[in-house]
């Protein structure tokens, strides 16, 4: 690197004088840094004479003036140092001027520097160096920059600067303008850390509220009103049965984490994402504040066990925490209920020929289970017989207006359909898959004559759930029921939102716990009569309920 | 060319008309004693009314990207040059045979509209950017001083051809658009732009002109004239827009080099003494 014979610069004879009569300009690294905290007296003053002294020589250039908002009058200056006409990084003065006079001046300048600032490497050069390095390619508009880099040691380098958006970052690099060497970089990310990227169960890239802790990115939700928060249980299936139970507490240690904020472990990314999205869709279409209605934690639990293990699990763990997810009233150490999403098949295990991936991976199954939350603050539905179905029916309904609300419609992966779990399981398989639209396609009820009666599924909550759920297709796309024969008129695709506000009305706020397939009736029609006065949406519901063969 | 476009303009309409009738007006203040040949006038002074060809700063008008969200948002600012006459005066004095010096001032001005676009990008999701979109007005004013040497040539008696040029300080203001953001709100649905901003960067810059005047006198003392000039400096101005934001989510400040001055072409009333 060329050096320049060094010479007192202005700066420094000023750093000298300043230093013999101003307590509030730090000294740091012998004569060559200086803090500048000047609020009165004569410290105040040699800062405001270096400043303008400095502005002058064009060692200090002006970057920036603003209206102090706060203080009517008040402006700030910033000034930002230049050696030889490029800028030194971290140099830069903050002055705030009250009727001309100077009220303050922070910063930091550097003195004596003696770096030569004819660079020997070509921008085009440091732009090749700083794309290899970051494998993503430098914004057109911000080419690297020639800037004077002070260094630990006090000395200078003459380096060429600019900043690139990776696909999970953003950073900023400095490349030696003569040798070409890296010679420092960081993240211009700590602002906004608030959102991570990763890759879904299906591998669509999605984007998660995370929190930024010593380093490392949290799947702590802290962009919405409330905590929402993804645990990896890291397959210790005793320890998610303690924490149920409340027996062992969570810890910030628990939380699903990552480095780089580009989260690779798919089961978090959707589990996280998708709780959101399900806040999200509570909150915008019918103002319900999570699923309490006063912004409780939701709290989420993933990798409850090993799927590798699955030979040496228990049928219960293989039933509950493989091939299921649950929602937990009351469960956790403050006792405000818990998630749990099943892990899935490995390889080449199936179910009756399908397999089955991590069930973070359906939003619909995320959905549903956060809606069993939504009730058990609501109108706490039973968990068995006719109660328990529509329990199921409900989750099933917001679960499915969740998947319209964010997701295009369509057949396939990661689109808006009247299935349920159609995304983590292939082939669709009867007894996990429902469908809203014909449930006889996976042997479920779509009309009262069908109801199972047995002790089963908790006397058919499952099963039975699709009677209600099947309502609510009709009113909204219609069709002939295929049992009995009863065709009706749906309000249409366009009107939804609006029949899933009318069960979201009856189901959270009408219902009583021990609530029938009648009642749930009168309150949906209730419901709708007080949604849409034209009565339209009534009449879609009515038809649909005797369709279903509920009067 | 780096740091600018340049856009010749017609002649405007108002600076035509007026040349008309300065013509007229001072054609018919006749006075047929032409005793006195050109260049045995000392002194001289002129007031010129023209258009400039002028540039825009490209960093200006180009797309801003910046991350935002783990994603790339977009500021855009399409400016359309709104011109205005250009108004010019000086005066000078032969010092010796047909040389001598005149000093001037110049003020252009343009108050372009700009359209003003941010896209920022929402925090839930990819490619569901917030929108934002206003007009809005910035002015461009550019103020310089001349202090030039001449060579002047008298063709004839009524006509004297001026030829100059020297140093020039240029004084410029220039206004930058911007958006005003506030806070993000949950659910992040509506864009968190409030509205536009306008910022007045200013700088003063040395540079160069040379040019040619060609005046005819109608009567001893009065004329009127036609000047041609070139001017040329080049300021380096910071074109980021201002706030919290931008400071925020810029990679880095961004400055454009803008090319001042330009050619101008003007016409007005000569006096001589």
């Amino acid at each position: 690197m060329t050096r320049r014979r060094r010479t007192p610069s202005l700066l420094g004879i000023a750093f000298a004088a300043l230093l013999a009569c101003n307590a509030d300009a730090d000294a740091q690294d012998g004569l060559r840094q200086r803090t500048f905290a000047a609020t009165a007296g004569l410290a105040l003053r040699q800062a405001d004479i270096l400043a303008d002294r400095l502005a002058r020589r064009g060692e200090l250039r002006l970057r920036l003036v603003q209206a102090d908002t706060v203080l009517p009058g008040r402006l700030h200056q910033r000034l930002v140092q230049r050696h030889d006409g490029l800028p030194v990084h971290g140099g830069e003065l903050a002055r705030q001027l009250h009727g001309g006079l100077t009220v303050s001046v922070f910063g930091t300048l550097y003195s004596d520097i003696d770096v030569d600032t004819t660079p020997t490497l070509s921008s085009d050069a440091a732009r090749a160096i700083i794309q290899a390095r970051a494998g993503a390619p430098i914004n057109p508009t911000a080419a690297p920059m020639l800037t004077v880099l002070p260094q630990a040691d006090g000395t200078y380098l003459l380096t060429y600067e600019a900043s690139v958006f990776t696909r999970n970052d953003l950073r900023r690099y400095f490349v030696d303008a003569h040798s070409g060497a890296i010679v420092d970089e960081y993240s211009r990310l700590t602002k906004q850390g608030t959102v991570g990227t990763g890759i879904g169960v299906l591998g669509d890239r999605k984007k998660i509220a995370v929190t930024p802790v010593g380093g490392v990115f949290l799947a702590d939700d802290s962009l919405r009103p409330a905590d929402v928060l993804t645990y990896d249980m890291r397959g210790d299936v005793e320890r998610v049965l303690r924490v149920l139970s409340g027996t062992s507490a969570l810890t910030v240690a628990d939380l699903a984490a990552d480095a780089d904020n580009f989260w690779e472990q798919p089961a978090e990314v959707d589990g996280h994402a998708y709780s959101g999205w399900t806040y999200d869709y509570f909150f915008r279409s019918f103002g319900r504040r999570g699923v309490d209605g006063n912004n409780l934690r939701i709290i989420s639990l993933v990798h409850p066990v090993q799927r590798d293990a699955i030979l040496t699990a228990s049928a219960r763990d293989i039933d509950l925490f493989y091939l299921n997810a649950f929602y937990c009233p009351g469960c956790g150490p403050d006792g405000n209920g818990i998630l749990v999403y099943g892990e899935g098949l490995p390889d080449p295990f199936t179910v009756a020929g399908s397999t089955v991936d991590f069930f973070t991976g359906a939003l619909d199954i995320v959905a549903h289970e956060l809606t069993h939350a939504v009730t058990f603050f609501t109108s706490r539905l039973g968990t068995r017989d006719v109660p328990g179905a529509l329990n199921e029916a409900f989750s099933d309904i917001m679960g499915t207006a969740v998947e319209f609300f964010f997701q295009k419609p369509g057949d396939g992966p990661l689109k808006a359909d009247y299935l349920v779990g159609e995304d983590i399981i292939s082939p669709l398989l009867a007894g996990i898959n429902r469908s809203l639209e014909d449930p006889q396609r996976f042997g479920d009820p779509d009309h009262l004559s069908g109801l199972f009666t047995g002790f089963g599924d908790r006397g058919g909550v499952h099963t039975n759930s699709t009677i209600a759920s099947h309502a609510f297709y009709l009113a909204i796309e219609g069709g002939t029921n295929r049992t009995s024969g009863v065709s009706v008129r749906g309000v249409g695709a366009s009107r939804r939102q609006q029949v899933a506000k009318a069960f979201f009305r009856a189901f959270a706020f009408m219902l009583p716990s021990n609530a029938t397939f009648e009642i749930a009736r009168a309150a949906t029609l209730q419901a709708a009569r007080e949604i849409d006065p034209t009565g339209a949406l009534q009449t879609a519901l009515t038809d649909a309920w005797r369709a279903v063969g509920v009067h | 060319m780096r740091g600018g476009r340049f856009r010749f303009g017609a002649l405007g309409r108002p600076a035509a008309q007026l040349a008309v009738v300065l013509l007229t007006v001072l054609g018919g203040m006749t006075d047929t004693a032409w005793a006195q040949p050109a260049l045995a006038a000392r002194w001289f002074v002129g007031a010129d009314v023209g258009v400039q060809t002028t540039a825009l700063a490209d960093r200006a008008t180009e797309p801003i990207t910046f991350a935002r969200f783990a994603e790339r948002g977009e500021l855009t600012r399409t400016q359309e040059i709104g011109r205005r006459p250009t108004v010019a005066v000086a005066g000078g004095v032969r010092l010796w045979r047909t040389l001598g010096v005149r000093a001037g001032f110049l003020q252009f001005t343009r108050e372009d509209d700009v359209r003003v676009s941010l896209n920022i990008p929402h925090p839930f999701f990819f490619d569901r950017p917030r929108s934002f979109q206003q007009d809005t007005t910035v002015e461009y004013r550019e103020r310089s001083v001349d202090l030039h040497g001449f060579w002047s040539r008298a063709l004839g008696d009524r006509v004297e051809l001026q030829a100059f040029g020297g140093p020039t300080i240029y004084y410029v203001e220039m206004e930058v658009a911007g958006v005003s953001v506030g806070d993000e709100v949950f659910p992040f649905e509506a864009s968190p732009a409030r509205g536009t901003t306008v910022s007045k960067r200013r700088a003063t810059q040395l540079g160069w002109t040379v040019g040619a005047d060609l005046s005819v006198f109608l009567t001893r003392h009065v004329g009127v004239g036609w000047l041609t000039r070139f001017s040329r400096a080049a300021a380096d101005i910071a074109v980021s827009p201002s706030g919290a934001f931008f400071d925020e989510v810029l990679e880095a400040p961004l400055s454009d080099r803008v090319e001042l001055g330009g050619v101008l072409v003007s016409a007005g009333v000569r006096f001589r003494f």
